[in-house]
């Protein structure tokens, strides 16, 4: 395996599929210029929509934890009307960027980057109401139709593709989430990127805030969701650049949640439940932070686990990602000194990972601190003598003993 | 062969391309990483798997690299304190390839890249590491010219510019290429430079017939270049590095005198050489075929990574047995023939490489002969069927996709301006492989039979050329009604006139 030829852009035999599909994407449909059947482009937009959603099921981005999506789903019921139609099945994706976004037929995902953000289930519902007025109010009908009329959507397509490869850095989990936008992008452009229109936008806003309110939530947690989004971009960090955190409609969806909060404010208090949510999501945010390791992403690992470890600070998994985040982040002064004192705290703590003894081995070794290493190594075949690496370890540590001290 | 792996693979790169446009736009500038090298480890050099000379063609890229980086001031790693450590870490992890299918074991390929790393980055401090890998590319082919990663070359390999100028078909598509792909990496992994260097074209469309109605090429067809002129020419390999290096090594005013140097060096660089087009195998005689192998049975197909496997390897092990009944042969159940092969295979442990990743097919005929032995008291055969899913290249041909028996017209109506009829290059395709071996483990028998395309043609709007999208793989291979047909097309000649 070459390590390095994982962060290079790839091109590669198949890129014939990708440039007459670049031809294809490149001008505006001036044959559908007209406005269609509305018969039609309801079927299209349907077909598209099942499309997607068997893409997402195959790409291997589900995150796949039947627990969490049962929860997920409890609270999208909760929060259905009489009247409200098709409806909306859950499912939690893998995903680096927060973000929810429902598909015309009913499909609905919630990114583990948006569950790992919040705080509690009232803040969850609010998502998940705004959600659920698009796909009742119809918007992505009304969107595709006003989008043809309008521009091609070649440019905000390129937006969310150029995002996801830059971030997943051309890894099969990035080319997978690329491979969700390659058809039935635009609709997948209206669900997951551009947004809606800045009406249907305040209106989703605005009829979810009722839903929030009449399932009995605290909504004066809305604002805060969206303050996250603002607030929660560490663009200084990771030079990374989420879509939703840029987008310049987020501020003034800020100040019309306020609105609405402030006009409820005499309302007996409604629920956040924090307790409930943080347990169901349980250790997501440590797989996330993982996710984000993967993802060249580790200064976001970081901010993600570090949240975590304030809640469960005798998380000795908790503390061996920390300690893999600063390890990613290695060309940054002093992050070896931060991953070996994560890895340090992890290994006192009962349920240590053996890879945290492998991996704090071989920062002491890169270091010369052969007998800090030595005691690791030892340490790490005593807990795992069947590690796929075992033998590798072997010889650094006939190496090591047979050094002079 | 290529493999269930192969599929899988090929299906995510398509569609990394996109996903990694604005990359560039994140770099630093080549100047300012080149003021911090100071010592740079060269990287094996790695060039496709199927390139003939393969290991000369590294081995001299690699010496000008780091030549070249030697010559502009940098002191340099070379590549083989790279390949000795990472042998030794492979050795001691037993590799990291899956014996039964020849895949990467990701775990075991994760502990390998960083035990690697890591020691490399303890036994020998670097600012960078500088990794080379020759790859495939699509070079997109405008009527006469193929321009891709820094270069223009003819699409017919013309000699002269007569040939050039009326020979040349109005095809809009892409011709398979090899480039040079340079990439510079902090030792942590940071990218910090990257670019392509084109080396050849691999192959050409075949001149024109002169048969043009309104500027949409009839007959057009391909030619490969010959085997021996892949990756054969130095001054091919020296003109790829510079197009991938210099942006990095030399200054701006240097890189215009490098430039005006190399002028005339590259204008000498003739088109690669063509080679012929792969002959169709010879039709077997079919009543001879069976009278020497009247019975036969078929093993498991191999097949791609599907949500559906299950249900496909039935589906064509029921095709097969129907399909092979028609041509005429006695078939032993497929199912008796898996009762006898499964312990055989499970106890060779499997018959890839765990090292290299490499098909051990000694250990595989050594378990064919088993199961050949083995049936031989209860259900003889003279035959054993081999059936796997591949992934084939389907070439456009005037607004027709064609491979392997199969054919799919792109274009929807016999439109004069059938935009379709406007795409040369090719296409991913999935195809049926039935091989056939005999009791002496003799290869007698190899057919392709077309399935489907693994993209579909989308013509767009009037403004729009069109253009080709990825199915979903949980799309592919979902029509049973495909599964006889491309049986009847791979077996051929062995197919029982109507």
């Amino acid at each position: 395996m070459d390590t390095g030829w994982r962060r290079l852009p790839t091109f590669t035999l198949l890129v014939l599929t990708a440039v007459p599909a670049y031809v294809a994407v490149g001008a505006p449909d001036e044959h559908d210029s007209a406005d269609p059947a509305p018969r039609k482009d309801v079927l299209e937009l349907r077909r598209d929509a099942d499309d997607i959603e068997k893409r997402i099921a195959t790409s291997g981005q589900l995150y796949g934890r039947p627990d969490l999506n049962a929860y997920l789903q409890a609270v999208t019921d909760r929060l259905r009307r009489p009247g409200d139609g098709e409806p909306i099945h859950l499912q939690a994706i893998k995903g680096p960027w927060p973000n929810a976004f429902v598909l015309p037929n009913g499909a609905s995902y919630v990114t583990t980057a948006m569950l790992d953000m919040l705080d509690n289930e009232a803040q969850l519902a609010c998502v998940l109401g705004h959600e659920m007025t698009h796909l009742v109010e119809q918007h992505a009908l009304e969107e595709m139709r006003a989008q043809r009329t309008r521009t091609g959507w070649a440019t905000a397509l390129a937006v969310l593709v150029g995002a996801a490869g830059a971030y997943y850095g051309g890894s099969q989990a990035g080319a997978a989430l690329a491979d969700l936008t390659a058809s039935a992008g635009q609709l997948w452009t209206i669900s997951a990127v551009s947004g809606y229109s800045r009406d249907n936008e305040r209106e989703a806003d605005a009829r979810g805030f009722e839903r929030l309110a009449a399932a009995g939530y605290d909504t004066s947690q809305a604002p805060i969701v969206f303050e996250h989004l603002l607030a929660g971009t560490p663009d200084e960090a990771t030079g990374a650049r989420p879509y939703f955190a840029t987008h310049p409609r987020l501020e003034e969806r800020i100040a019309s949640y306020r609105e609405l909060a402030a006009a409820r404010s005499a309302d007996p208090a409604g629920r956040a439940d924090a307790e409930r949510y943080l347990a169901a999501i349980g250790e997501l945010p440590v797989e996330q932070a993982l996710l984000l390791i993967d993802a060249d992403q580790p200064a976001l690992a970081q901010l993600s686990i570090d949240r975590y470890l304030v809640r469960h600070p005798d998380s000795a998994r908790a503390h061996f990602v920390a300690g893999e985040a600063w390890r990613a982040r290695s060309g940054e002064s002093l992050a070896i000194d931060q991953a070996i004192a994560a890895y340090a705290r992890a290994i006192e703590l009962p349920g240590t990972p053996p890879a945290a003894l492998r991996s704090k081995g071989l920062l002491h070794r890169e270091r010369g601190e052969d007998a800090l290493a030595r005691e690791a190594f030892e340490k790490y075949l005593a807990l795992d003598p069947q590690a796929v690496d075992a033998g590798i370890v072997r010889l650094y540590l006939q190496e090591l003993r047979a050094a002079p001290p | 062969m290529i493999t269930a792996r192969s599929l899988c693979i090929a299906t995510l790169l398509a569609t990394t391309l996109a996903g990694t446009a604005a990359w560039s736009a994140e770099l630093p500038a080549p100047q300012a990483v080149r003021a911090q090298l100071k010592t740079v480890a060269v990287m094996p050099v790695k060039a496709p798997t199927d390139v003939p000379n393969r290991a000369q063609a590294e081995q001299r890229i690699e010496q000008s690299i780091e030549a070249r980086l030697a010559a502009a001031g940098i002191t340099v790693i070379p590549a083989a304190e790279m390949r000795a450590l990472q042998d030794t870490v492979r050795a001691a992890l037993g590799g990291y390839y899956d014996p039964h299918t020849g895949d990467v074991d990701e775990q075991r390929a994760k502990a390998f890249d960083e035990h690697v790393d890591s020691e490399f980055r303890r036994l020998h401090p670097a600012d960078a590491w500088l990794y080379a890998r020759v790859e495939l590319r699509r070079a997109p082919a405008y009527a006469a010219w193929a321009t891709w990663d820094g270069v223009q070359e003819s699409t017919i390999g013309a000699t002269s510019f007569g040939e050039q100028a009326f020979r040349s078909p109005d095809v809009t598509g892409s011709l398979g290429a090899l480039s040079l792909h340079v990439g510079v990496l902090t030792p942590t992994g940071e990218v910090l430079y990257h670019r392509y260097g084109a080396l050849q074209l691999l192959e050409y469309y075949e001149e024109s017939s002169g048969a043009s109605l309104f500027g949409l090429s009839e007959n057009i067809d391909y030619v490969p270049v010959s085997p021996d002129a892949i990756l054969a020419d130095p001054a091919r390999e020296q003109r790829a590095i510079a197009l991938a290096l210099d942006p990095l090594l030399l200054d701006k005013t240097q890189q215009e005198a490098a430039k005006e140097s190399n002028k005339d060096a590259w204008k000498q660089i003739k088109p690669v050489a063509k080679g012929t087009r792969p002959p169709k195998p010879a039709d077997v005689d079919r009543v001879a075929f069976l009278a020497k192998y009247p019975r036969v049975t078929v093993a498991a197909v191999e097949l791609p990574e599907l949500p559906h496997r299950a249900a496909l390897r039935d589906r064509y092990a029921a095709a097969l047995e129907t399909g092979l009944a028609k041509a005429g042969f006695v078939v032993v159940p497929p199912a008796r023939y898996a009762a006898v092969w499964e312990p055989i295979y499970t106890a060779s442990g499997g018959f890839y490489d765990p090292i290299t990743g490499e098909l051990l097919e000694e250990k595989r005929l050594a378990a064919l002969r088993e199961a050949f032995a083995k049936l031989g008291s209860e259900s003889p055969v003279d035959l054993v069927f081999v059936p796997g899913i591949v992934l084939r290249e389907a070439r456009i041909r005037s607004g027709k996709v064609k491979w392997d028996g199969e054919t799919v017209d792109l274009s929807k109506s016999s439109a004069l301006f059938d935009k379709a009829r406007a795409f040369g290059g090719t296409v991913p395709a999935a195809s049926l492989e039935l091989r056939a071996v005999d009791a002496s483990i003799q290869e007698v028998f190899l057919g392709y039979g077309g399935i489907e395309l693994l993209v579909r043609f989308k013509s767009g709007g009037m403004m729009s050329r069109g253009g080709f999208e990825d199915i979903p793989m949980a799309d592919w291979l979902t029509d049973p009604v495909r599964d006889a047909g491309a049986v009847e097309r791979a077996l051929g000649s062995l197919v029982a006139a109507p």
